[in-house]
């Protein structure tokens, strides 16, 4: 085997070069709009294939889905009331599955796995996808129980184990600073915008891969509602995140990629900027300009 | 512009009236019936004064003698009916009046109570020489004490200074040797009869058998070894008790009747003394406490006409704990079933019509059910499994009634009203709470283990409210099950198991109908009925406070659900 | 396809500030047209309305901005909508600097008309004529949203800016061989330059065009590389 010799670092010699006397060298390089997204990532880590989805056996809501979802990275679907995004979104961990009647042809997959194989708990399956609901629903225990809901069911029980994921996931959720100091006390006793962060560090105490939010801030006063899109834009390194919106602005600041449903159907979907700037179907124009919905 | 006029009132004022007035009446209805049984139970224990009275001359006499001394307890009209035209043409009202006299000493006179026309009445004297004295026999005695006469000999004359004291402390004494006596008696010979009682059956068993194997004669053998073992322990306890009641008759009181006859008694049956003509405001008020006391703790006598409650009130908490022990698992868990598991069809739709209808059915109808399901056949079961030497000599243990068979009657009484108030309360739950709890992926067990369960407490607690409240005051299907007037022994004492489930026991409820219909001298348990209501209304309260406190700290705790 | 498209209250913002891009770029063309005519018949009146009526422009662009900009801020536009804003602004200034050259080239012939006809102008005409065609086409394309056609108007610019070469070496020529006529001429040269400006806003606004209805920025692609 021939040793080479180490490469010497010209390249790094320049830019400390180039930075001390040119200081806007590499602002064309460094990019706020495309940060660079590691090519490693699988792009189809939650694949929709040929999807359909029908209430009480025969009323079809979902028609022919296709769609890859990528890995951490925030996906919003948005569409008019009635269209369909938030039954494609509670199908992807199968919380659908409560409703008594439904039906449904196609497949989607996470990670290259069925989430309708048979031998799959549907348990384990919600172990690993964290949801968030369009109302806050924290439970009537104490912040530090509602946190650590999912690792107390999941069987775990070591307190130091527990306080670790208590403090990560209320940092994680931007609240660990509002609440250190009042951990035992009800829920109950937080703000609106609180709570639903509350939810949100529930969420994602499990660690899971996937992070489903239904309108996480429809309830939510503007103030409350910007916390939560910064929580979004930081989770995202961590987090697969799809989010259904009907605050068309809210997908805008937030999503990578934008999917555009109606009455069931996906009409356009693709980057977000693709999308708000210039969509393909007319539809979807009509949509994102207000011009219907 | 802002002057309101007749069409600016706002419309159903008049109905808001209305509604007041249905609670009004409501409230005055239950203060009412309160009132008059505390003012009558309470009155009960109050120490009355003892009045003397003397009869007119040439009015009917009382046992010969124109002197009566008794607690005037009544004072009413005559009914128009049995007065003569000479009374009912008398311009003095008071001849038309009657008093009834509580004269005591029943086993002298033969009678507790006489009435006595008001006109016949000479004078009222309330002298503060005469003595009550509780009797373990026949009641009170009001007498004017003559003498103690000691076993020695020496007396104590009435008149010393000395012999209220005396008295007193002889009493004590004789008090606390019965004590003794029922320690030994209850205690340790009630130990050994029990077990001689087993022993007995056994050999009773075994000498039935028309031949008997090697071991069966083995046994009869052994079992008279032990029968004649116990004897000897018996005996020296039988003579130990013997000797103290012989000396309970050592002392004896010397006592003149109102109507002037001499009496003696010994020490040994008296219970209880004071003076109710000597008594200032607090020591009424010591009597009064003493009354009370005696009557929650003290067991009966005289066909519960006498002493205390205190075997009922342990009887109707032994067998309203069982009840709520036995309702509310099987009522928490179908409601369970029925709200969370079970698919919503017609099928569970008749179930909850089925249940809701059983909350109607008639008490007495659950007493049958529980008579012949419970006491009949699984009793019966038992005993055949378990007991099969009782059944063979005809002594059954379980197939009859219980205090378990009467638990588990009432619970099944009681059930509806769990199934319903768990159901609402578990529906009360708000379906954000079950679906982020599933979507942090618990198991559907988990999230009713862990969220609606507790939330849903409050609620089920107040189901188990109701439940007792209702079970604690049935009376007729209890008559069938298990409930006597006089049971011989608690459901709950100091013998392996400790807890008899067998047993019959008595009930505050039944005792009210008891005493109140079947006793012998009603006038006399009246006072008594109403001091047992009061102790049942009482005790129902108390019982109901317990849970709704338990109820409140649960619902602080996890203020979710809606009660 | 049907679907039951609102017009929402605040869409009629939009399509006046269509309308007022439109007023403009009529007016612009009135400009240019009326500017040609004064210089080639040497019309001092309508010189001068030429120079009253960029008033008018001015005023225009004005308020374009100020309605884009509103309509930016309140209405958060999107896709089709926020490139209409977009263009309406950019174009306005082009339009606004068209009639700025218009008006220039107005204030020449009014300082030219003491003098004596120029005899040879070279091909002022023929740019005049080009010029015009190229606004107006420019005008047409917006009107009837025909980004193809807009996006072959940067090429014939390209004979536009040939023709203003041509003029420069001609006229500078003809300084060197009398300078007496140097006044008249230096004049002729800054009416050609200013007609050849005319014609790079008309390609500018065509770029525009092609970017409100194609979404597609052609500025400095090889497609419309000028020399």
């Amino acid at each position: 085997m021939i040793m080479t010799a180490p490469m010497p670092e010209p390249t790094a010699k320049a830019e400390t070069r180039d930075r001390v006397t040119n200081p806007l060298s590499g602002v064309l390089e460094r990019s706020a709009t495309n940060p660079n997204p590691d090519p490693s990532l699988r792009m189809d880590y939650i694949r929709v294939s040929n999807f359909n989805f029908f209430y009480n056996q025969t009323a079809q809501v979902l028609f022919d889905l296709n769609m890859d979802i990528p890995e951490r990275q925030v996906t919003a679907f948005i569409g008019p009331s009635g269209c369909g995004k938030s039954t494609l979104l509670r199908n992807i961990n199968r919380m659908n599955d409560l409703i008594d009647g439904v039906r449904h042809e196609g497949d989607i997959q996470i990670n290259g796995h069925s989430i309708y194989d048979p031998y799959l708990e549907v348990i384990s399956l919600r172990k690993r996808i964290g949801m968030v609901f369009q109302k806050s629903n924290p439970f009537p225990k104490s912040i530090y129980e509602n946190v650590i809901y999912s690792l107390r069911v999941a069987g775990r029980k070591k307190k130091s184990e527990l306080d670790d994921t208590v403090e990560r996931s209320l940092r994680g959720a931007a609240l660990w600073g509002e609440v250190k100091d009042r951990l035992h006390e009800s829920a109950f006793s937080l703000s609106g915008g609180q709570m639903q962060r509350l939810c949100i560090a529930r969420a994602i105490a499990n660690r899971p891969e996937i992070l489903l939010m239904d309108e996480p801030c429809s309830a939510l006063d503007p103030i409350a509602t910007g916390k939560i899109e910064e929580l979004i834009h930081e989770l995202k390194a961590s987090y697969t995140i799809v989010i259904v919106t009907h605050n068309m602005q809210q997908a805008a600041r937030v999503s990578d990629r934008t999917a555009f449903f109606y009455l069931g159907r996906l009409v356009e979907y693709d980057e977000t900027q693709k999308v708000f700037m210039n969509p393909s179907n007319p539809q979807t124009e009509a949509y994102v300009s207000g011009r219907f919905g | 512009m802002f002057t309101s006029s007749q069409k600016d009132r706002p419309p159903g004022e008049t109905f808001v009236w209305f509604t007041a007035m249905g609670l009004a009446v409501g409230l005055l209805m239950i203060v009412g019936l309160l009132g008059f049984i505390v003012w009558r139970g309470v009155a009960v224990f109050w120490p009355k004064p003892v009045a003397e009275i003397r009869l007119k001359e040439g009015a009917p006499t009382f046992r010969g003698s124109s002197n009566v001394v008794g607690v005037i307890t009544k004072q009413q009209a005559i009914d128009a009916r049995n007065l003569s035209p000479e009374q009912l043409s008398n311009p003095d009202p008071t001849v038309r009046m009657e008093k009834q006299l509580f004269v005591g000493n029943r086993n002298y006179f033969g009678v507790s109570y006489v009435y006595f026309n008001a006109g016949d009445i000479e004078a009222v004297d309330y002298p503060d020489g005469i003595l009550n004295i509780e009797r373990m026999e026949w009641g009170n005695a009001l007498v004017y004490p003559i003498a103690l006469e000691m076993k020695d000999g020496t007396r104590v004359e009435a008149s010393d200074p000395a012999f209220p004291g005396r008295f007193r402390d002889l009493l004590s004494e004789v008090n606390k040797r019965r004590a003794a006596i029922t320690r030994i008696e209850k205690g340790k010979i009630g130990k050994i009869n029990h077990r001689m009682r087993e022993l007995q059956l056994d050999e009773r068993y075994l000498a039935r058998q028309k031949t008997l194997t090697a071991t069966q004669e083995q046994d009869l053998k052994r079992v008279r070894e032990r029968i004649r073992e116990l004897q000897t322990a018996y005996d020296p306890l039988a003579a130990q008790a013997l000797a103290l009641r012989e000396q309970q008759s050592d002392h004896r009181l010397l006592f003149r009747l109102a109507t002037g006859e001499e009496r003696s008694q010994a020490m040994g049956e008296f219970v209880h003394h004071f003076w109710p003509n000597r008594m200032s405001v607090f020591k009424k008020i010591g009597q009064f406490l003493h009354h009370v006391k005696e009557f929650l703790i003290a067991y009966p006598r005289e066909a519960n006409t006498e002493g205390g409650i205190f075997p009922s009130i342990f009887g109707t908490v032994v067998m309203t704990l069982l009840m709520s022990l036995a309702v509310t698992p099987f009522g928490v868990l179908a409601a369970i079933y029925l709200r969370e598991y079970a698919k919503q069809g017609p099928f569970v739709r008749a179930v909850r019509i089925a249940v809701n209808n059983l909350a109607g059915v008639p008490s007495i109808v659950f007493g049958i059910f529980g008579l012949g399901f419970f006491v009949y056949f699984m009793g019966g079961n038992i005993d055949r499994i378990f007991f099969p030497r009782n059944v063979e000599l005809g002594v059954p243990t379980f197939g009859t009634g219980g205090v378990l068979w009467a638990s588990l009657t009432l619970a099944l009484m009681t059930v509806p009203v769990v199934i319903v108030s768990t159901e609402e309360a578990l529906a009360a739950v708000s379906r954000g709470v079950r679906q982020g709890a599933l979507a942090c992926g618990a198991s559907k067990w988990q999230t009713i283990q862990t969220l609606v369960l507790p939330a849903s407490a409050p609620g089920i607690l107040t189901g188990l409210i109701l439940a007792m409240a209702r079970g604690a005051g049935e009376v007729a299907p209890l008559i069938l099950v298990g409930v006597v007037a006089l049971a011989p022994s608690l459901p709950v004492d100091s013998i392996f198991p400790f807890i008899h489930l067998e047993r019959k026991f008595m009930h505050l409820g039944f005792h009210i109908y008891d005493l109140g219909f079947q006793s012998p001298d009603s006038e006399a348990a009246m006072p008594m009925v109403f001091a047992t209501t009061l102790v049942l209304i009482l005790l129902v309260v108390v019982l109901n406070l317990g849970a709704i406190l338990i109820r409140n700290h649960l619902k602080r705790k996890y203020m979710a659900s809606a009660f | 396809m049907t679907q039951n498209i609102q017009k929402r209250f605040y869409h009629a913002e939009l399509q006046e500030l269509r309308d007022h891009l439109l007023l403009m770029a009529t007016l612009a063309i009135e400009s240019v047209s009326n500017t040609i005519q004064a210089l080639e018949s040497f019309d001092m009146d309508t010189a001068e309305r030429v120079i009253r009526d960029d008033d008018q422009l001015d005023e225009l662009e004005i308020r374009i901005d100020a309605e884009a900009t509103r309509y930016i801020s309140l209405r958060a536009p999107v896709a089709s909508d926020v490139r209409l804003v977009m263009v309406a602004m950019k174009a306005s200034h082009e339009l606004e600097r068209i009639g700025d050259e218009a008006t220039g080239i107005a204030k020449r012939v009014m300082r030219l008309v003491g003098e004596s006809r120029f005899g040879d102008t070279g091909r002022i005409k023929e740019m005049c004529a080009l010029v015009l065609a190229q606004v107006r086409d420019a005008v047409r394309c917006l009107i009837d949203q025909d980004a193809p056609r807009a996006a072959g108007i940067p090429m014939r610019d390209k004979a536009i800016d040939e023709i203003h070469r041509e003029h420069h070496t001609l006229f500078s020529d003809r300084i060197m061989g009398d300078p007496t006529k140097a006044g008249s001429l230096i004049e002729l040269i800054f009416i050609s330059k200013a007609l050849e400006r005319i014609g790079d806003h008309a390609t500018n606004i065509a770029e525009e065009i092609v970017f409100l209805y194609q979404a597609e920025d052609i500025r400095h692609t090889d497609r419309v590389k000028r020399s």
